[in-house]
């Protein structure tokens, strides 16, 4: 009876320790490649850099991201320029002060319509502008040794309009309730 | 036999490996060339063609100055092998060096850069005039949607300052050579020169640009200050170092008999090409001499370069995709290659809509948008060691060169071939001997990029003789033992691993003109089957370059 639970206990702890190593390289391939349920918080894999200080009202970017497809990069990239100024903020450059997340944590009664936002042609398309000339080229397109590509490009966020729109819903603070 | 072609087509994908990483930066270069003097009556020689001509082109900023030649005080050389061209510059390396420094050609360099007036008042204007012409579309974009919009691209371009390099041309004592005719009359007159350049790169970083804003006049400045400015400037010792040496012949020929014959200016081009060809040979071996571009669009391939870079119809491109392993290191991985074919006119400043030059793809696998286009230099020729097979058998060697390539890859062939048939006892001769000189030309069109078909024409010198005939040769007997042929024919190359090609042709060989001896042979030669006239094939290996 012993040697019966014994094994029973091994079993079990082996498909523990399997169903967890494939769950996690799983996650690991999801995070790196593709959106994963629209969310965007720290643990997803992209890079922002700022690159100069944006024409009135706009953040001048270059952003990081991965993709299947060199075009499924580039519009990762662009969700996740959006999504690091509400999530997590853009970091300071030569020429650039840092930028606080607008938003860092939404609520989750926020959930719904941020996966909407974030949908491959939801809203936050009307505040991203490409300024790559062309697609990404040269050392901004590194394919993948496993398959799909790594791109960075160079965006425009609205941001003014994007913290407007957010206080206007509600999601933040309107700058005047701070004083 | 569909396996097998399928094979070949897979094989004309493939390309040698590259697998190593490659800067995707390019910046334009600025060139300073000096000639070096002997005191002889050939000084002038190298003066008159730098004061007419800036050897750079397009390509490179303008950087000469007032300095046009250092006199290191050795004789000039005489034409030079391999090993003696480079004791010679070993010897001598050090003399010119110090002939630059002593004439102060950095501090003259970046006085042109900031624009230095006489009395040592500097600007930013041709910086800024450089920094624009050097942006790219991207460059132009990144800075438009920034607050300081254009006027960030003049930022880069106190940068540029460090992409200067001062080339010292060294001619060697030019050789003359005649070619008379059979009359004894003097019809071509050549010359030849050998041209040493010694290449060294200004070395222009925070300390040298401190140094010269220190050293920066302004107008509210007393005139003592000015003057004390002025001369602390004209003391900055700028740092160079020598880059690479290099050697190159050029030989020029003219005819003397024509009416506006002028033996200078064959001296003058022939000076002029072995200039031009060492910065040529520098462009080949200088990394970041070599343009660097993406591709923009496929379908057709289209970049965004042009007569600005330099480039010309059939210039070279390696393409080459950046690839990123999981430890984060990036490599390169070779994808094909391609010819310029439509140029595009971009000498102007970007401004987000810059012209595409068109491209060919001449071998590789499919290549997309946003692949690094990066120069690699070709003489445009074909090289091919061929075997020639039907009635005659025999080996031969052709020369192609390539030119004109048109948006589906055609070009045309100009031809120049020697074959050589060697015939055994064959009727009342012991031995002949058949050397074939042929003159062609031939329009390759490309059904797809890995093969290309080339109809074609080629005047033919079929030349007969016994082997043991011996003896000297004149226009007369040349004649008797030669037919001169019209050889219509078509080629084909099939790439295989370029720059490798298969090559396979068949032509027909009619004669227009026969000597009399030339008919004996062959008559003697068809007796065997073995005539020189009528249905040819040959096939070989054809090297791209």
């Amino acid at each position: 009876m012993i040697r019966f639970q014994s094994f029973a206990l091994g079993c079990l702890a082996a498909a523990f320790l399997l169903l967890a190593g494939t769950d996690a390289s799983a996650q690991k391939r999801k995070t790196r490649l593709e959106n994963v349920d629209g969310r965007f918080d720290a643990e997803y894999n992209y890079e922002v850099e700022t690159v100069g200080v944006g024409t009135e009202g706009t953040k001048a970017l270059k952003v990081w991201a991965y993709g299947k497809s060199v075009n499924a990069a580039i519009q990762m990239a662009k969700k996740c320029a959006v999504a690091a100024c509400i999530y997590r903020g853009l970091p300071a450059s030569t020429y650039a002060l840092a930028t606080p997340a607008l938003c860092p944590h939404p609520g989750d009664e926020w959930e719904d319509f941020f996966e909407d936002f974030f949908e491959d042609d939801g809203q936050y398309l009307n505040y991203v502008n490409l300024t790559s000339d062309g697609e990404p080229s040269g050392q901004d397109r590194l394919k993948l040794k496993g398959g799909g590509y790594k791109v960075g490009i160079y965006v425009q966020v609205l941001y003014d309009r994007l913290r407007k729109d957010m206080e206007a819903k509600g999601i933040i603070k309107k700058m005047d309730d701070w004083f | 036999m569909k396996k097998f072609l399928f094979l070949i087509l897979a094989l004309g994908c493939f390309l040698p490996a590259g697998a190593q990483s490659v800067n995707a930066n390019y910046d334009r270069n600025a060139l300073t060339v000096i000639a070096v003097h002997h005191n002889d009556r050939y000084d002038a020689m190298s003066d008159a063609y730098l004061k007419a001509y800036f050897p750079g082109g397009e390509k490179f900023d303008n950087n000469m100055v007032d300095t046009r030649s250092i006199a290191p005080g050795y004789s000039r050389f005489q034409k030079r092998d391999d090993n003696d061209i480079t004791t010679y510059i070993r010897t001598y390396s050090a003399e010119v060096e110090s002939q630059v420094k002593k004439a102060n050609v950095a501090g003259q360099v970046v006085a042109k850069w900031f624009n230095r007036s006489a009395s040592g008042m500097m600007d930013l204007n041709v910086i800024n005039k450089r920094a624009d012409y050097n942006a790219t579309d991207q460059t132009y974009n990144i800075a438009a949607a920034q607050a300081l919009g254009e006027y960030l691209l003049h930022g880069d371009g106190v940068k540029l300052v460090d992409n200067s390099y001062i080339l010292v041309v060294d001619h060697s004592v030019p050789e003359r050579s005649e070619g008379r005719d059979s009359n004894g009359r003097l019809n071509d007159v050549t010359y030849s020169t050998q041209a040493i350049g010694y290449l060294y790169k200004l070395q222009f970083g925070d300390k040298q640009r401190q140094a010269v804003y220190d050293q920066w006049i302004y107008p509210e400045d007393p005139a003592a200050t000015q003057n004390a400015k002025k001369a602390a400037f004209d003391k900055i010792v700028f740092p160079f170092y020598l880059v690479k040496t290099v050697e190159a012949t050029s030989s020029a020929s003219i005819n003397p008999q024509s009416r506006d014959a002028d033996e200078s200016q064959a001296l003058q081009r022939a000076v002029m090409g072995s200039s031009l060809a060492v910065i040529d040979k520098l462009e080949k071996q200088l990394e970041a001499w070599k343009v660097k571009t993406t591709i923009y669009k496929t379908h057709p391939i289209l970049s965004k370069v042009g007569t600005k870079e330099g480039i010309k119809n059939l210039s070279r491109f390696e393409v080459l995709e950046y690839l990123l392993d999981e430890e984060g290191n990036v490599s390169t991985r070779r994808k094909g290659y391609v010819r310029a074919t439509t140029v595009a006119n971009n000498t102007s400043a970007s401004k987000g809509n810059s012209a595409t030059s068109q491209f060919y793809q001449i071998a590789g696998t499919k290549l997309e948008p946003g692949m690094l286009l990066k120069e690699k230099k070709s003489a445009n020729m074909d090289a091919k060691a061929l075997y020639y097979g039907g009635a005659t058998k025999g080996f031969g060697a052709e020369v192609d060169m390539l030119s004109g390539m048109s948006n589906g890859g055609s070009c045309s062939h100009f031809r120049f071939s020697g074959t050589l048939f060697p015939f055994k006892s064959i009727g009342d001769y012991a031995e002949i001997t058949a050397i074939d000189i042929r003159l062609g030309y031939g329009y390759g069109i490309r059904p797809f990029r890995q093969l290309e078909l080339i109809p074609g024409a080629s005047v033919l010198c079929d030349y007969l003789t016994p082997r043991t005939s011996g003896g000297s040769e004149s226009e007369q007997t040349f004649m008797k033992k030669s037919a001169w042929c019209l050889e219509p024919g078509v080629d084909m190359n099939l790439t295989i691993f370029y720059p490798v090609k298969i090559n396979a042709g068949a032509f027909y060989s009619l004669p227009v003109l026969k000597g009399v001896d030339w008919s004996d042979c062959n008559e003697a030669l068809k007796a065997t089957g073995q005539g020189r006239t009528g249905f040819t094939w040959r096939a070989g290996l054809v090297f791209e370059f």
